[in-house]
């Protein structure tokens, strides 16, 4: 994971989101540990308070949570529940942009339908 | 010493600090508190107070007026607690025909928490030889022997006054990391004042901004960045829709006119910022950093 | 208490390598004096050793406790000691100085004693310059002069230090002019014979046990030479090094 600090995206929230993307590509199996705050401090070379602002939100919304004595851990059912919110916030994030930038272009709701089918079938 | 950090939640406490060098304010009843066992950036200008600061906090210097506590008791001139501050400064007060090896002996002599070990480590990860006499050191090594003694010195209240000077990226580079290694193995609270914010300000929780000798800002370095954007677009487009919010820079550039807004915006005006007809785009910290501490401007932020 | 004797040692510990070479130096300078007489085949004996010391120690402490007093006083502040700490630390290790030079004036006696035994076969032609101006003291209370001269000396030299350090160059310029001056014109002014006199007054001379009284003088100068040099430098703010 690299942070791009020049990005309009806080740092803990790139943290929490590279976290979550892992997740869900399965790099990280839910009930596996995650790396602790000190070793993502030195590792991104942010600060420990930092990296572990991203942590408790994830915490906070149920991804992951806190083994006493031991570090933070992949909640079971982390994977369903990002993919849920994913979706949920697919519309605002692809779609409405996706609508703005085609009003700008002067290109109209057929034509798009029609592009989406043309990707759809490279895609496959 | 750990009775003495419980009385007070708050490690450092300065207020109402003034400082007058014959036609030059060097600080204007400056007050700040710091909390324990954090690491905080102290930027500012060339000129700004910050080493002035510094140098009243360690009673290196005196202030005209004002009180300086730290760990709940009066820091000036107390032989009790000026063992728990390790200041390095930038100018040089080292004996100049000591060896690093001599030097750090006095402070292990002097420091309680020096841990002699991880100064030898240092040494080699930075390559420092111990025999070397202070005066055959070169600009970046003095730097670097400041940085090892700063560390290993483990002091609970550990203060660097532009530690990297001289110091190539790649040294810089293992110097944040160190310092961020053996803070969390060690916390303690940590002051830095450097000019480079750029590079260092993630490795800061918090940061003081100063500027003309005033606290112009202290607050969480991630609230900092998510403050922080520039708006653009057509003039007339920008200016309504910067219109109640607070404005930092402001600048025209051919047709496109760009301002800057340093807010804590809540996420419905977020919204509607977006639905204005503008660009929205991150400040980097290093021209936030100099529209905030830009002398010209009036308010407080 | 414990911050003060942990910067005393550090001091002493600075000052006996220099005490060191300043000794060493001295006493092969001296022995090289000596052999110029013995390869003439002139009259062998000496003094030298004595009363040579104690007149180079005193320039030797007079310029080591004003060129240490700056590194000194920027070290250990460093090293997060106050100014009183310093002071204290500073001024215990004057003492310390004065008697270690006082002691090895004391050696260099004895050393003279066996060298005139061995050239001359007679260990008591030594004359001391002391044992003129008091006659009939004893070789103890020279000891206890030189020490209370040498506390009073370096006391002084502190307070140079301070006020060098605080007015920098411009101190230093004036007093020594200040010192050629009056070095120059004394011996010429009306004023001479009085200041001989005070003098006399200030150590005890001609009067009986002048040399045991004469340390009372030197102990109450330096004792007002330190309250001065603690008035400067207890607000004195901590300035960058010279070079």
């Amino acid at each position: 994971m690299k942070l791009d600090f020049s990005n309009e995206k806080s740092i803990y929230l790139q943290i929490a989101e590279s976290i979550e993307d892992d997740i869900v590509k399965g790099v990280i199996e839910e009930e596996t540990q995650i790396p602790s705050t000190n070793q993502m401090a030195v590792i991104y070379k942010i600060n420990p308070a930092t990296a572990g602002k991203g942590i408790n939100m994830l915490v906070d919304r149920g991804i992951l949570y806190k083994k006493r004595g031991i570090g933070m851990f992949v909640k079971a059912g982390a994977r369903e529940l990002i993919l849920k919110e994913r979706k949920n916030s697919f519309y605002d994030k692809f779609i409405v942009t996706l609508l703005e930038e085609a009003k700008n272009l002067g290109i109209g709701i057929d034509e798009i339908i029609e592009m989406i089918k043309k990707g759809g079938e490279v895609n496959e | 010493m750990n009775n003495m950090e419980q009385m007070s939640s708050f490690i450092l406490e300065v207020s109402g600090l003034t400082k007058k060098y014959r036609d030059v304010t060097a600080l204007k009843n400056f007050s700040v508190k710091l909390e324990s066992n954090k690491i905080y950036g102290l930027l500012g200008r060339n000129g700004a107070g910050k080493t002035t600061l510094l140098d009243i906090i360690t009673s290196r210097i005196f202030a005209d007026s004002g009180e300086v506590m730290v760990m709940g008791r009066n820091a000036v001139e107390n032989q009790e607690i000026l063992p728990c501050i390790c200041y390095m400064p930038e100018k040089n007060y080292f004996i100049t025909s000591t060896k690093v090896s001599e030097i750090f002996n006095s402070a292990a002599m002097f420091f309680d928490n020096f841990d002699m070990q991880y100064a030898d480590q240092l040494c080699d990860k930075f390559n420092l030889d111990k025999r070397k006499k202070y005066k055959a050191l070169s600009r970046g090594y003095e730097s670097i022997l400041r940085i090892i003694i700063g560390l290993a010195s483990r002091a609970p209240l550990t203060i660097f006054d532009e530690p990297v000077l001289g110091l190539d990226a790649a040294v810089r580079d293992l110097f944040y990391r160190e310092l961020l290694d053996d803070y969390a193995k060690n916390p303690r609270t940590l002051i830095i004042s450097t000019h480079l914010i750029e590079e260092s300000a993630d490795v800061f929780e918090d940061v003081l901004i100063i500027r003309e000798g005033e606290l112009v800002s202290q607050m969480q370095v991630t609230d900092l960045r998510e403050m922080a954007f520039y708006i653009s677009g057509r003039p007339a487009d920008v200016e309504s829709a910067a219109a109640g919010h607070n404005v930092i820079h402001d600048e025209i550039v051919g047709n496109v006119r760009i301002s800057a807004i340093f807010e804590k915006l809540t996420e419905e005006s977020m919204r509607e910022l977006k639905s204005c007809n503008v660009d929205i785009a991150p400040i980097p910290v290093q021209k936030l950093f100099i529209y905030l501490t830009d002398s010209s401007k009036e308010e407080k932020l | 208490m414990k911050r003060i004797s942990t910067c005393l040692r550090f001091q002493t510990k600075n000052m006996i390598i220099s005490i060191i070479y300043f000794t060493v130096i001295y006493f092969l300078v001296s022995i090289g004096l000596l052999c110029i007489p013995l390869l003439s085949g002139g009259d062998i004996t000496t003094n030298s050793f004595s009363s040579g010391f104690i007149i180079g120690a005193v320039f030797f402490a007079f310029v080591y406790v004003i060129a240490d007093y700056r590194q000194s006083f920027n070290y250990l502040m460093i090293n997060g000691n106050t100014r009183k700490t310093i002071f204290v630390s500073s001024s215990l290790s004057n003492i310390v100085l004065s008697f270690i030079l006082t002691f090895l004036t004391f050696i260099f006696d004895i050393t003279d004693s066996l060298i005139n035994r061995m050239l001359a076969g007679d260990s008591n032609t030594t004359v001391n310059l002391l044992q003129i101006i008091y006659p009939g003291c004893s070789k103890a209370s020279v000891l206890l002069f030189c020490t209370a001269m040498l506390i009073a000396l370096t006391a002084f030299s502190m307070l140079y230090g301070a006020l060098a350090y605080k007015f920098g160059k411009y101190f230093i310029i004036l007093f020594w002019v200040g010192f050629g001056l009056v070095f120059l014109a004394l011996p010429f002014s009306a004023k001479s014979l009085d200041i001989i006199k005070l003098i006399e007054t200030v150590l005890f001379i001609g009067k009986p046990n002048g040399i045991l009284l004469a340390p009372i003088s030197f102990i109450t100068a330096a004792v007002l030479f330190g309250t001065v040099t603690y008035l400067i430098a207890k607000r004195q703010p901590q300035t960058a090094p010279v070079q």
